[in-house]
This record gives structure tokens, C-alpha cells and sequence, in this order.
């Protein structure tokens, strides 16, 4: 399907369509694995956006699981590269607000899991 | 009436008795009385841009930092989450990244500051990376902003 998309180069409209905005936000990185060429598109995207306009990610992923993110450690570090050349990481840990109230009735018990990385970084 | 409508002050058309009245009680002077009338004609064209461009962003929902629970979450700096409102991050074209598990509000703070980047004209779009690519914003969705 990908490829597919990508033969009538409307995977390449897009990509320019996403390069536009001055800012990019991109929600729940992580969720779902990224295909090859999806991966490959994804590091078009940030490098043509690298330095132009801005990008926002929110991940329940650390960045160190961004390889298997991308299916690709080579692909992930090269997109990381840009990324966070200059960049805000902001790293929340704590609990659920949806599972805040459940938690409180007694319907759970602790807290879920938290993330590998825990420093707040500003580099 | 008319010439308002010419000039496309359609705020001041619309309320121009309640303004007037307004500004008689408040005993304005005519340049007072000016100013009060064009206020409230931008007022109402940022409020229309903003929800116009919000729609063109294509945010799942409408979140603003006013409303984030700060409390509930001790690990965030909220003198940073002030400062990334400032848009002087998106100036400089730099990268913002929210980590963290679900339901810890990175969405409405994405959200948020996303509002507020259109609030300071930036052009801004949201896409779920929970959707594969080809579901993201066809070409076409998007418009520069910059347009008033």
C-alpha cells in the first residue's frame, strides 16, 4: 500500500505538504512501528524540515526505543541527529490523569510503568 | 450601516448601538470612542483567525495551557512550559519532544502550545503518528497562514 502510495510519488506530495507549517506537531510517536519506507520518508521529512520549521513529537516512547520505533537503529540515529540538535526534552513521569480517578475509587492499584530516560534535558 | 458593511467592520455593524451606548455612558471622547470601536473589530477578527487556523491545524480537540493541571503533575517545570509558549523555540525553527507515559498530558500540551504558535501567526499542522502515512493531511489541507 505504501509503495504503492509512493509509485504515484503522492507520498511525496504529502511530505512536501508537511514540510509547510512552521510547526509540525507530530502525537504519539511510538504507537505504531514504522514501515521502511515510511521510516525513510519520516527522516526526508525532518531533514527538510531541520532548521526551517519546527517540529513538536510526543512519544510514550524513551528515545533510546526509537530504534524499534523505526525499525531501523541506522535510521533512528539519524533522524535523533537532527532532532535533537536543538532541541527542548521534556520528560513527564507520574501517573495518569484518565486512570487518576479509577486509581483513587479503588478500581486500580498503583501506577504503570515509566520510562527509561528520566532527565528533563535542554541541549 | 452601509459603509461599514463596505469596509468589512462587520464586529462594529453588528453591535454598533450596544457599542455606541457603550461608549456614551463611559463619556468618550471621539478618539477614545475610535480606538473602543477598532479594539473591538480586532478583537473579533484574532478570534475568527484563531479558530479558523485551528481548524486547518486540524487539532483532535481544543486544549489550552490555562487549563493543564500542573499540580497533578510535579515532574513538569512549569516555568518551561511558560517559556515554550513564548513560540520563541518555533522562531529559531528548533525541536520541542514530550516523553512520558499515555494519559500524562503531552497531547494537551501539544495541543496548547499549538494554539498558542497559531495565536502568534505561526502556520501550524497535527498529524497522529498513531495513523500510518498515508492517512496524514493530504496536500491541499494546509494553508499558510500570515494572511491578515
Amino acid at each position: 500500500m505504501l509503495a504503492k502510495a509512493n509509485d504515484d510519488g503522492s507520498l511525496e506530495k504529502q511530505l512536501t505538504t508537511l514540510s509547510r507549517p512552521k510547526l509540525l506537531i507530530i502525537d504519539e510517536l511510538g504507537y505504531l512501528p514504522f514501515e521502511a519506507n515510511a521510516a525513510h520518508l519520516f527522516f526526508q521529512l525532518v531533514s527538510q524540515r531541520y532548521e526551517r520549521g519546527s517540529i513538536l513529537i510526543t512519544s510514550n516512547r524513551s528515545v533510546g526505543e526509537w530504534g524499534s520505533v523505526f525499525g531501523d537503529p541506522v535510521v533512528a540515529t539519524a533522524i535523533l541527529d537532527r532532532l535533537l540538535h536543538h532541541s527542548t526534552v521534556i520528560t513527564i513521569r507520574g501517573d495518569s490523569y484518565r486512570l487518576r480517578e479509577k486509581r483513587r475509587s479503588g478500581l486500580l492499584q498503583k501506577a504503570g510503568t515509566t520510562l527509561g530516560t528520566n532527565e528533563t534535558a535542554k541541549q | 450601516m452601509a459603509q461599514l458593511d463596505r469596509l468589512k467592520l462587520t464586529a462594529i455593524r453588528d453591535q454598533l448601538d450596544t457599542l455606541l451606548d457603550e461608549a456614551a455612558r463611559s463619556q468618550m471622547i471621539l478618539r477614545e470612542a475610535l480606538a473602543f470601536l477598532v479594539t473591538h473589530e480586532i478583537a473579533r477578527r484574532d478570534e475568527r483567525r484563531i479558530s479558523m487556523e485551528g481548524k486547518i491545524a486540524r487539532f483532535p480537540f481544543v486544549r489550552e495551557l490555562d487549563g493543564f493541571d500542573f499540580d497533578a503533575q510535579p515532574s513538569l517545570d512549569q516555568r518551561q512550559i511558560r517559556e515554550l509558549a513564548t513560540c520563541r523555540w518555533i522562531a529559531h525553527g528548533d525541536t520541542v519532544l514530550f516523553l512520558g507515559p499515555p494519559g500524562t498530558g503531552k497531547t494537551h500540551l501539544a495541543v496548547a502550545l499549538g494554539r498558542e504558535a497559531i495565536r502568534q501567526n505561526h502556520s501550524v499542522q497535527f498529524v497522529t503518528a498513531a495513523t500510518p502515512w498515508r492517512c496524514w493531511p493530504r496536500p491541499m489541507t494546509t494553508v499558510h497562514s500570515k494572511s491578515n
